[in-house]
């Protein structure tokens, strides 16, 4: 399909509390991405991270058929679109690249999420945390910056650790203030680090039962990319995660995006 | 003449009071801490000791430590619950309280007293951050406030307002929404100190709440959270007449006293 000569493209645009993702597709697939952190307005921020990836493939608004935004934020996108539950674009990203999944859990900024899904990507069930940010990307983001490491790094640190430490604390509040007190007492920063990934996992690992998981299961959500993470918690499961081709912050955008397409071969 | 030392080391400060054999306040220092629980005694240490004319700690007559920190308070002779402490000290400069509400930089405590200050009942949240003083903390710091602030420009606010989150990571993003959106500093403190008491209020309902009321801790210096928790409990609260950031240490060192005498008498006996 072409429109003036160009290919026709769609987009999602996954506004979250803390991060603002883009994804572009064609007929084929993903185009371009780009991820940006949501630092003062969310209407300025999603529209740079939009061009922002359109930029390097020499594409403008304009040639974007349709916008789907999806996250905490998703009403104030400024361009024309229409907008979907996070929930629903997860489920419609993982079912499109592991159809196999049948329970997801998203690590958000502040809050965490389970998603079950049938044989046919429907949504089945679904739990949030929303009452507490305990295990969230956030507590990841403040612990990090206690032990002065790039929150990127700290799963890679972590798995160096031959004496895991543990973290007591749930409240990311008074974790964050264990944390600056082990660094204080000289503990090493990379068991502190192992301790703050294990009990992460140990979160995850909760929020699994209670929605009484089914497998295959994946993470999605940044803090998906911390390796760690993933594998302390495949050790509670005793099996193996399955994984995404690409970067697990951008399912929900990429969820979206799917949706801008679908919505538009109806009209 | 005897000196007895209670040392309290909280979270976010430390206290330490010196008191005679008539029990009687001789020195008082509130300091936030330090790295390590050690220098926060230390500081104490070297504030209050010459303020009674002593040089060195071997001249205290006995010392009971308290708080989160002590267990690692070498000087101590005994450690003791801050519970118990706080319902000592509440008892011995206020004999009617009967619920003592201490609010401190890191948890949370209702203690109920009988009339000869023995510990009734008592509950204390120490899991979640809601409700504590960090709460307080992280929303000034949040409105650019200090804590002082935050207490008295809530008293200008017009119209009420409400948080809807009770997690003080959620409550922080609520807040930043609520600068953007254009409302007002006033506005914004007085719905902080109205969650915040509403928080400690029905922590204390679990406990039930018996007349009179006094708060203690840090927070009890912020009279937007204290008016907020007499209108939701409809009552007027009493006022220690002293610091209310030292009745745990003053606890602390009244139980020395006790502690110091029995020995003293065993010893005589």
């Amino acid at each position: 399909m072409t429109f003036n000569g160009w290919l026709m493209y769609y987009g999602g645009v996954d506004i979250g509390s803390a991060y603002c993702k883009c994804i572009i597709i064609d007929e084929e697939g993903i185009v371009a991405k780009a991820l940006y952190p949501v630092e003062g307005n969310p209407q300025v921020i999603s529209q740079k991270v939009v061009k922002d990836a359109l930029a390097p493939q020499k594409l403008k608004v304009k040639h974007v058929k349709k916008f789907v935004t999806t996250g905490r934020n998703r009403k104030k996108f400024p361009l024309k679109n229409e907008e979907m539950t996070e929930v629903t674009c997860i489920a419609k990203g993982t079912y499109n690249l592991l159809p196999s999944v049948r329970t997801i859990i998203d690590i958000g900024a502040i809050t965490n999420k389970a998603i079950k899904i049938n044989e046919k990507g429907k949504v089945m069930e679904y739990v949030i945390n929303d009452k507490c940010a305990s295990g969230s990307g956030m507590f990841l983001e403040l612990v990090a910056k206690a032990l002065e490491m790039e929150v990127q790094d700290l799963g890679r640190n972590a798995a160096q650790s031959r004496n895991p430490l543990s973290i007591t604390n749930q409240c990311t509040i008074f974790a964050e203030s264990e944390v600056i007190y082990l660094v204080n007492e000289g503990k090493s920063e990379v068991d502190i680090a192992a301790g703050v990934c294990n009990s992460i996992a140990g979160n995850l690992y909760s929020l699994l039962k209670r929605v009484r998981m089914e497998k295959d299961i994946t993470l999605t959500g940044g803090v998906a990319n911390n390796g760690q993470i993933r594998r302390n918690l495949e050790e509670r499961l005793n099996f193996e995660l399955k994984t995404f081709p690409f970067d697990p912050s951008y399912v929900a955008a990429y969820g979206a995006a799917l949706f801008a397409k679908e919505m538009e071969k109806k009209v | 003449m005897g000196f007895f030392l209670g040392i309290d080391i909280g979270s976010l400060t430390g206290k330490a009071v010196i008191i005679d054999d008539d029990a009687t306040i001789k020195a008082q220092q509130i300091i936030y801490v330090k790295k390590l629980p050690i220098h926060t005694v230390n500081a104490l240490m070297e504030d209050v000791l010459p303020k009674v004319g002593i040089e060195d700690i071997s001249e205290v007559t006995y010392c009971v430590g308290t708080g989160y920190g002590r267990r690692k308070i070498p000087l101590a002779n005994e450690t003791i619950s801050e519970i118990t402490c706080h319902g000592t000290g509440a008892h011995h400069v206020l004999p009617s309280v009967r619920t003592v509400i201490d609010i401190g930089g890191q948890d949370c405590k209702v203690i109920r007293l009988d009339a000869k200050g023995n510990l009734k009942n008592f509950i204390m949240n120490e899991k979640c951050a809601a409700g504590t003083g960090r709460y307080l903390e992280i929303m000034a710091k949040t409105l650019n406030l200090t804590l002082d602030e935050l207490g008295t420009l809530s008293l200008k606010a017009k119209a009420p307002l409400s948080l809807a989150s009770k997690c003080s990571i959620y409550a922080r993003l609520e807040v930043m929404q609520l600068i953007s959106d254009g409302l007002k500093k006033p506005e914004i403190a007085a719905a902080i100190n109205r969650a915040m008491a509403e928080r400690v209020i029905n922590l204390a309902e679990k406990v039930g709440i018996e007349e009179d009321v006094a708060v203690s801790g840090g927070v009890a210096k912020n009279i937007g959270v204290v008016t907020n928790m007499e209108r939701i409990i409809g009552i007027k609260f009493k006022k220690f007449p002293i610091d209310p950031q030292i009745i745990g240490a003053l606890g602390a060192a009244l139980i020395a006293k006790r502690a110091y005498q029995k020995l003293y008498k065993e010893e005589k006996n």
